[in-house]
């Protein structure tokens, strides 16, 4: 997995390529909270090259929501 | 006849050994002419089932073989997953409710929802110690 970002404004755009797995859940999860506890209110998520989401990933996108 | 085959998955009750894991089982059914919804099935189904068994199935600290058969042929895909863990049927659990909203729900048991609505059949059995799922996907 692999995580980029970019901002549109206030907004924050992170990509996520490949595998949202159990691998890869929680760095996903540490990055969007980290986002949000400094103040970022509005965060797209990415997900045109994410080819995987467990069960795992998808609840790292539920929880931080 | 149609052509058949087969490999052996073993690896640890490790975290960082189902990586490897998925890249060897995507390997494996795309040099043998499998669709991309049959590698996302399979895919799917392992990470959830090997998963649980690693986060739920052991008493111990010790470490543990789990083994993943993949069986093939031009009518079906066979997945079998053994491990020595304590008994445990994941498809004797209750279903989660998914009319609730995200905020109200359990957390847990969404991953054996889906390996139950993607997969063709699931299938448990108690053998010899070991726990023995096995999962088919229809091509």
């Amino acid at each position: 997995m692999q995580i980029t970002e970019h901002r549109e404004g206030p907004i924050v755009v992170i990509a996520v390529a490949g595998r949202l797995d159990h691998a890869g859940a929680g760095t996903f999860q540490d990055y969007t909270v980290k986002h949000i506890q400094d103040g970022v209110r509005s965060l797209v998520i990415d997900f045109s090259d994410t080819v995987f989401v467990a069960s795992m990933g998808i609840r790292a996108i539920i929880v931080p929501a | 006849m149609a052509m058949s085959v087969e490999t052996t998955l073993r690896l640890r009750n490790d975290f960082d050994e189902l990586t490897a894991v998925a890249e060897a089982t995507t390997n494996f059914l795309e040099e043998n002419a499998a669709g991309p919804d049959v590698v996302f099935a399979a895919n799917l189904a392992i990470e959830e089932l090997v998963t649980n068994i690693i986060k739920y199935g052991y008493d111990d600290e010790a470490a543990h073989e789990i083994t993943v058969h993949l069986a093939k042929n031009a009518e079906i895909l066979h997945i079998r997953i053994c491990d020595d863990g304590h008994a445990f049927n994941p498809f004797d659990q209750p279903e989660p409710d998914t009319t609730l909203p995200a905020d109200e729900r359990d957390i847990g048991g969404l991953g054996i929802h889906f390996v139950r609505h993607m997969l063709d059949s699931c299938a448990y059995q108690r053998e010899d110690g070991r726990n023995i799922v096995t999962v088919t996907k229809k091509l």
